[in-house]
């Protein structure tokens, strides 16, 4: 199984936070103040930026560690 | 000075009062972005037709506004709080960083006696930015653990800088909010009003009023305001779409670019707050973007190697958390911030999803209608 990398992790850890507070990934990115476009690509391909992982961390009252966590 | 001239100044007296935009109006700007005046009346004479859409803007009779009846033109003043509040919270509604320090040293204390502004004593916020960079670094250590690559062993953080943001006080900003909501809920009832052609005339006055001060548009035309003259066109549109919920019709965009919950006040009345954001859902993600700024410090930096001097990463941009002392006795109003501004589930504010205009089959086809309206033709 392949190994995800970290930023990987992360952007599963974003689509389970998601699926738990949101019935959708639109109503998300509407009250982040995102678009949909961007949410896809953490989701699919990772998020590489740590003040973008800040803020979704804080956003959803959990630690920056907390996102790297696999399930 | 002429009738007419009186008759400007007096509306320009209006414009004043209630804060409604005078450019295209009053003037506009050139290509080169000089300020050309318009006068209001061409020739000097009362031109009856520029009566008519001033009336529509400040919602006065052509009779009151040709009297310069003062006693009409502040009759929404006194109805609405709100503007004499908003002048006031203008005034405090600052950009930067500067706060009145209950405690300034005793530096600041002779500099701002010598130099300072004449109300109070505002003492500039200071940052201690060593104290950051040494959090900063300590932080990318620990992120290093979990996101290899966030610190570099042999580098040196080089171009340190930082921004954030600041509350402030404005003790009637309930009041201040609460007025706006009563202003929104009789737009609310006189737009409705209009379709079901149960206005008097001094509601379709209040309705274009309110239609300026307020910036309501519709929702698929946002160029167009909802006047009377305007819902009167698209009525049999409004009618056949059949939507009970004022917002599939209207967007209100006036007033939400003064972020009132940069004011800790706005948090006093958690109810009055879902309802702002029952007339702004936008606001909430501003909040969320304002929690993360009022609570952190936002750098941004350079990594170098030591060594070689050579660039390894640059504009990088890591928050870190401001320190107890940093928050200036905010906590308690951050905490509330946060936790409204985040997820529902979890005690945030409740929002109602409005998706922006996209081009849709839907959509294209209220556009159609509209446009079928606008020209006369049948639905």
């Amino acid at each position: 199984m392949e190994k995800l990398s970290p930023q990987e992790i992360a952007g599963r850890k974003l689509r389970k936070l998601i699926q738990e507070n949101y019935t959708s990934q639109e109503e998300f990115a509407f009250e982040y103040g995102t678009d949909i476009r961007t949410v896809s690509r953490y989701i699919n391909n990772g998020i590489n930026k740590i003040n973008a992982i800040q803020e979704l961390a804080d956003f959803f009252n959990i630690s920056f560690v907390e996102f790297f966590k696999e399930e | 000075m002429t009738k007419a001239q009186k008759i400007k100044n007096f509306v320009e007296g209006v414009f004043d009062l209630y804060g409604f935009n005078k450019e295209g109006l009053f003037y506009y700007y050139d290509d080169k972005g000089n300020r050309i005046d318009i006068p209001l009346f061409l020739s000097n004479k009362i031109d009856h037709e520029m009566l008519e859409e001033i009336s529509k803007r400040i919602g006065l009779t052509k009779n009151e506004i040709l009297c310069m009846d003062n006693v009409a033109a502040t009759k929404y003043w006194n109805k609405y709080p709100f503007y004499k509040l908003f002048k006031k919270y203008l005034s405090v509604w600052q950009w930067n960083s500067e706060f009145i320090d209950p405690k300034p040293t005793a530096e600041e204390l002779l500099l701002n006696r010598l130099f300072g502004k004449g109300e109070g004593i505002y003492v500039r916020k200071r940052y201690n930015i060593n104290s950051i960079q040494t959090r900063l670094i300590d932080q990318l250590k620990n992120f290093d653990s979990v996101m290899p690559g966030s610190y570099y062993e042999n580098g040196e953080i080089k171009n340190l800088c930082f921004s954030t943001q600041e509350f402030f006080s404005f003790p009637q900003c309930s009041d201040m909010i609460r007025s706006l909501v009563e202003m929104v809920k009789n737009i609310q009832e006189l737009f409705f009003k209009a379709i079901a052609d149960n206005i008097s005339e001094d509601e379709k006055l209040e309705l274009n009023f309110l239609a300026h001060s307020l910036t309501a548009v519709d929702v698929v035309t946002p160029n167009t305001l909802i006047t009377y003259e305007n819902i009167s066109v698209y009525k049999k549109v409004y009618i056949k779409e059949g939507y009970t919920d004022f917002y599939d019709y209207v967007k209100i965009k006036g007033i939400i670019k003064t972020c009132p919950w940069r004011c800790k006040e706005f948090f006093e009345d958690i109810d009055l707050v879902q309802e702002f954001i029952n007339i702004f859902p936008q606001a909430k993600a501003a909040m969320r973007e304002f929690a993360m700024d009022v609570s952190k410090l936002c750098c941004y930096f350079d990594w170098i190697d030591k060594d070689t001097g050579e660039t390894l990463q640059e504009s990088i941009e890591v928050y870190v958390p401001k320190t107890r002392k940093e928050t200036y006795g905010w906590g308690k109003h951050i905490n509330t911030l946060k936790r409204l501004s985040g997820p529902t589930k979890k005690g945030g504010l409740k929002t109602s999803l409005r998706t922006p205009f996209v081009l849709s089959d839907e959509t294209f086809h209220r556009l159609q209608n509209r446009a079928t309206a606008k020209s006369g033709g049948n639905l």
